[in-house]
């Protein structure tokens, strides 16, 4: 798993030597998710992500460091969150890695809707998913925002019985992402 | 009367999606217990179902399960069928031909990068094309892997599906479009935004019937592209669902496997005739949708659950906004419409509820409903019955109109209409009723029937006279004359249901009762309360034939060729329905609509049961305990004639009721009969043998077409003909032999007996021979007169000499032992003449004294030095007796005589003869280096 997890890093090098233009670099984050379960409701937020767009080849990656989040009810719930669920010290990470479908211009200004096709690896599971996104080219550089939901399940991630009324079975994910090229 | 009431062609709600699915199935895959999550699924070519997953792959036939592949790496991502095997990519890259029995890997077929395959299929000259996440198309021909990447004109590397189109190539769907490679592994055409293909991104192919292809898009739907005019066309240009994730079109249905909103069936068509499906709420996100040669339609999602639509049924639970599941009465009339009756009114609509005509609606006022029966005649009015209320007219016109049969009292209930001719008859609860019209108004007879009157069901006859099904009176007939004769010989029964079936056959059901014939005038019950039926018949009407049932059970039918009564399998999902009474109607076609609680069923007979029986497959072969292929024929040797078959029949909609019956002909007398998918033989005779396995359904008559196996066992090599023939020719070869060497035997041994005579002749001619006999006696004269005592010694030497020879004469060997005796002797004698001038040196060990040797050899052989060698005072002839190496030898030095005595030869040779019959070791005679030798072998042991 390891492997996976070092790949997007040795791609931006690679990334680099492309001629024209250079590869946007991920300046400021925002990755909310959000799990709404029928006894509570949990959101936590992390501005800690890294990451790289490529707008010649629409390729990116982006890590999120999962221990990061904060924003919990309680330092116990985050605690079990990353010792219980997400096992953040076996896999620290969650990484989408991909491309943008649609080809678009990112040196015009404007508002596309978008999607990115990519591996999208939590928890050491990794699977496909294509995220439907808005990008906005503007003065600052280009900012990626989107939404999609996670089967825990689908990862590998088991709710025990006892707290399944607290803990929903599939979360939301929110992205906003600014990729600039300073 | 009821003017105010209209007819209002519908419209009134804006197409709001209709409800309709068919029966479906659920089957839980398991493996030793163990969840067996399945995320691709294939049929072969033989009609098993594959089911790929993260821990392997399967085989099954929906009761048994085979594994192919399981373990850590043996996840499976691809599927597609060869003519002879299941080709499977795995999730590590690697591509295997699978056979139940062998695995071989394509080497070189998957993504060098050691990725998942997204995609795979075999085209029409057996190449297989096998699709990367992000490395192009691979395609294994002749066992080389060739690649197709941007630069041969695929839009981008990114493949989602592929799907061989017979005819025209392989379609390759993208991120980026479709595009057409034709058999040349050339481009033909590339399909995208520009050629009007509304999402670039297509995630899933089927084949669209002749020369298209459905393609499922990410954001657009389902998309028909045709070629070879490459023209696009959406299902639905305003697709209001999600990404398609898999897709498949069956029976002019398109079935979209969705992201999220789990399966989408629809009718091809302009917006139109889409429905939901109802897919279990755990199925949402479908990963493989494939469909099978029985026409159902699989899908999974990645758990280990299947769902099989059956293909005989769809339910309408709603229409147009419209609840279907309270249905009271439905009937179709000679336009090829159906009509339904629901407490909203009564709704008219084509035959297919996917072919997106909207339904046409007939309001009643309020006051009309409940309604309980509705029946169409050739003039397209619509005759509803009533529950208290009379009966009511609806001319095409749409002016319906009340007629009161039997004011304020039980005949106002009408149960069931029929029409003969122009007439129609009605079931009431008090007696039958004709209305006939008569100079445009209608005339109405009652019929009252004994007992209470209730009746519920109505049959007009060919022959005039009239059935009605009563409660608690049987069946009664109305005679042309107006008399009514009870059918029911056994007396108080109910009947519900009464029809006819398509060979004229009249039947009849009711609670309790189960289904009877009406044959004249008498009732035979063909299934009673035997089990089958202690449920609700609900009604039962004609079907292919013969009749069908709709139970609390679901839906039986009689074959008429058998008489047997067989549960449909696949008609209804599992589970208890509920009817109203005789809410059924068969259309011309044959195509039967009933009402069930559950919404609106409509049965297509084509693909109902007894259409060719159940396909039979023979799955596995065991000989003596190891798996082999399997083949048409089995040669089996003898010793290994344990021999297990397993065979299968192929009924997904219910595996469970699957029998068989199966005969080796050779061993088993008769056919015998079984729900076992095996069958062992433990021990087979050297013999041919012919097995043939057919399965059914059980309630069926088994009438496939038989699967079958021919086996021959050897018999052991020593049973074989040419081994026999060989034996005997073997053993014809022996007793000759035999005889020859007894024959032999005898030869020599009447050769060494002549050999003998002639030796003890010669031997008694030699030893009586002048020579001797005067030397002798010469020697004697001198000794007489010298010395008497001496000379006495000599003659019982002499004496003593010639008694040995006598005794010794017979025998074919004597002991050395003896033999040297014998030879002191006669060399006493011999030394009486020549004193020292002659001696003799016996050096013969132990063993060797114990040894045989022909009598008389040695002195034969001294006697023969004598005679040929010169003997003197001064070197005195010295004769050396010695054994040596188990031999004897006789030496002498040679010292010639002056005068040659005659020889006959006769010595030598002789005693070479006769050791020749008695040893193959030979006599050897040298005379080297001035010593002449014989040397005589010993025969052992003496005996």
């Amino acid at each position: 798993m390891k492997r996976h997890l070092l790949l997007p890093w040795l791609l931006l090098p690679v990334l680099g030597q492309s001629p024209t233009p250079a590869p946007l670099k991920l300046s400021r984050s925002k990755v909310t998710f959000v799990s709404d379960a029928p006894l509570e409701r949990i959101a936590a937020t992390t501005k800690a992500v890294k990451g790289a767009l490529d707008p010649a080849q629409r390729t990116f990656a982006i890590r999120i460091p999962v221990r990061t989040f904060e924003g919990f009810n309680s330092p116990l719930q985050k605690e079990h969150f990353n010792e219980n669920y997400m096992e953040s010290d076996r896999w620290p990470d969650a990484v989408f890695t991909g491309r943008l479908i649609e080809s678009i211009d990112m040196a015009l200004p404007g508002r596309h809707a978008v999607r990115a096709k990519g591996i999208l690896e939590i928890h050491g599971e990794r699977m496909e998913r294509i995220i439907p996104c808005e990008l906005v080219v503007g003065d600052e550089g280009v900012r990626v925002s989107g939404r999609f939901d996670v089967e825990l399940a689908a990862h590998g991630i088991s709710i025990p019985g006892m707290v399944r009324q607290k803990i929903a079975p599939v979360i939301q994910v929110e992205l906003d992402l600014l990729f600039t090229n300073r | 009367m009821y003017a105010r009431t209209a007819l209002i062609i519908a419209g009134l709600v804006p197409c709001a999606g209709q409800a309709q699915y068919p029966a479906l199935r659920e089957m839980e895959v398991r493996v030793e217990g163990a969840r067996f999550p399945v995320s691709v699924l294939a049929e072969d070519a033989q009609g098993l179902l594959w089911l790929g997953g993260p821990k392997g792959l399967l085989r099954t036939d929906g009761a048994r399960h085979r594994t192919i592949l399981l373990g850590q790496r043996a996840g499976v991502t691809a599927l597609a069928p060869a003519d002879d095997a299941m080709i499977a990519g795995l999730s590590e890259g690697l591509v295997l031909r699978c056979t139940p029995l062998r695995t071989d890997t394509l080497p070189g077929l998957g993504p060098s990068d050691g990725t998942a395959l997204t995609a795979l299929t075999v085209d029409a000259r057996g190449r297989i094309w096998a699709g990367t996440r992000d490395g192009g198309v691979r395609v294994w021909q002749d066992g080389r892997v060739l690649e197709i990447h941007q630069a041969d004109g695929l839009p981008d590397e990114h493949v989602n599906a592929l799907c061989a189109v017979e005819g025209l190539g392989v379609m390759v769907a993208t991120d980026q479009g479709v595009v057409l490679f034709g058999d040349d592994l050339k481009r033909v055409v590339n399909i995208d935004a520009s050629s009007g293909l509304p999402d670039n991104l297509v995630l899933s192919l089927c084949k669209a019937g002749g020369q298209r292809v459905w393609a499922g898009t990410y954001s657009s739907g389902p998309v028909r592209i045709s070629f070879p005019d490459n023209s696009v066309e959406a299902l639905d240009p305003a697709w209001p669902y999600g990404p398609v994730r898999s897709l498949v079109f069956s029976k002019g249905m398109v079935w979209a496997g969705m992201d999220g909103e789990g399966m989408l069936v629809s009718g091809v068509g302009q917006g139109s005739g889409r429905y939901v499906q109802e897919t279990p709420r755990s199925l949402r996100k479908i990963l493989c949708t494939i469909t099978t040669r029985d026409g159902a339609v699989w899908w999974c999602d990645g758990r280990e659950m299947l769902v099989r639509a059956e293909p005989a049924s769809v339910i309408v639970p709603q229409h147009e906004g419209f609840d279907l599941s309270n249905v009271q009465a439905v009937t179709g009339d000679e336009q090829g419409r159906i009509w339904i009756v629901t407490p909203n009114g009564v709704f008219g609509h084509a035959s297919e509820f996917s072919e997106g005509e909207r339904m046409t609606r007939i309001a009643l006022p309020s006051s009309e409903v409940p309604i309980t029966s509705i029946h169409a005649v050739k003039d397209g009015s619509l005759w509803l019955g009533t529950l208290g209320r009379g009966l009511l007219h609806v001319p095409p016109s749409g002016a319906v109109r009340r007629i009161v049969l039997d004011p304020g009292s039980a005949g106002d209930n009408v149960m069931a209409i029929r029409s003969r001719g122009e007439e129609l008859w009605l079931a009431t609860l008090n007696g039958l009723v004709a209305v006939t019209m008569e100079n445009g108004t209608e005339r109405v007879v009652r019929h009252p029937l004994p007992g209470s009157g209730f009746v519920y069901d109505v049959l007009p006859m060919p022959d005039g006279s009239v059935l009605a099904a009563t409660d608690g009176h049987g069946i009664m007939r109305l005679t042309v004359d107006g008399l009514v004769t009870p059918l029911d010989a056994m007396g108080k029964r109910t009947f519900y249901s009464l029809c006819r079936d398509g060979m004229g056959n009249v039947w009849a059901s009711g609670p309790g009762t189960g289904l009877c014939r009406v044959d004249g005038d008498s009732l035979t019950v063909l299934a009673s309360t035997t089990g089958l039926f202690d449920d609700a018949v609900y009604g039962i009407t004609p079907f292919a034939g013969g009749v069908l049932m709709i139970t609390a059970t679901g839906v039986h039918a009689l074959d008429p060729r058998s008489g047997r009564i067989a549960r449909i399998d696949g008609a209804m999902p599992e589970g208890r329905i509920e009817s109203p009474l005789n809410a059924n109607y068969t259309a011309s076609d044959g195509v039967i609509w009933f009402a069930t609680d559950l919404g609106l069923v409509r049965l297509s007979p084509d693909t109902l049961a007894w259409t060719g029986g159940t396909p039979t497959l023979i799955t596995g072969l065991m000989i003596a305990g190891e798996e082999v292929p399997v083949a048409d024929h089995l040669e089996l040797d003898h010793s290994r004639n344990a021999l297990r078959i397993q065979f299968t029949g192929l009924h997904y909609a219910a595996p469970d009721h699957v029998r068989f019956v199966y005969q080796l002909t050779g061993l088993d007398p008769q056919l015998r009969t079984g729900s076992d998918r095996e069958v062992t033989y433990g021990r087979l005779a050297p013999g041919a043998y012919t097995f043939k396995v057919r399965a059914y359904v059980e309630g069926e008559d088994p009438e496939g077409p038989w699967a079958s196996l021919t086996i021959r066992v050897s018999p052991p090599w020593w049973r074989t003909p040419w081994a026999v023939g060989a034996a005997a020719a073997l053993a014809a070869a022996a007793a000759f032999l035999l005889l020859r060497m007894r024959d032999r035997r005898m030869r020599a041994r009447e050769a060494m007996e002549k050999e003998r005579v002639r030796f003890q002749l010669e031997a008694l001619r030699s030893q009586v021979n002048p020579h001797f006999l005067f030397n002798s006696f010469g020697t004697l004269l001198e000794l007489i007169e010298q010395d008497k005592v001496r000379a006495a010694e000599h003659v019982e030497r002499l004496s003593a000499f010639f008694r040995e020879i006598l005794q010794v004469r017979d025998k074919d060997t004597i002991t050395v032992e003896e033999e040297i005796r014998l030879l002191r002797i006669y060399f006493s004698l011999e030394q009486a003449r020549f004193g020292e001038r002659i001696a003799l040196d016996v050096r013969v060990d132990e063993q060797a004294l114990r040894g045989g040797i022909p009598p008389l050899t040695l002195q034969l052989l001294v006697e023969n030095a004598l005679k040929h060698n010169a003997v003197s005072q001064e070197a005195p002839l010295r004769i050396e007796v010695l054994s040596k190496d188990g031999d004897l030898l006789v030496r002498n030095p040679i010292r010639p005589r002056q005068s040659r005595p005659v020889s006959s030869h006769f010595g030598l040779e002789s005693i070479r003869r006769r050791y020749h019959a008695l040893t193959d070791r030979p006599v050897t005679i040298t005379a080297t280096d001035g010593v002449f030798e014989v040397r005589v072998p010993l025969i052992h042991p003496h005996a």
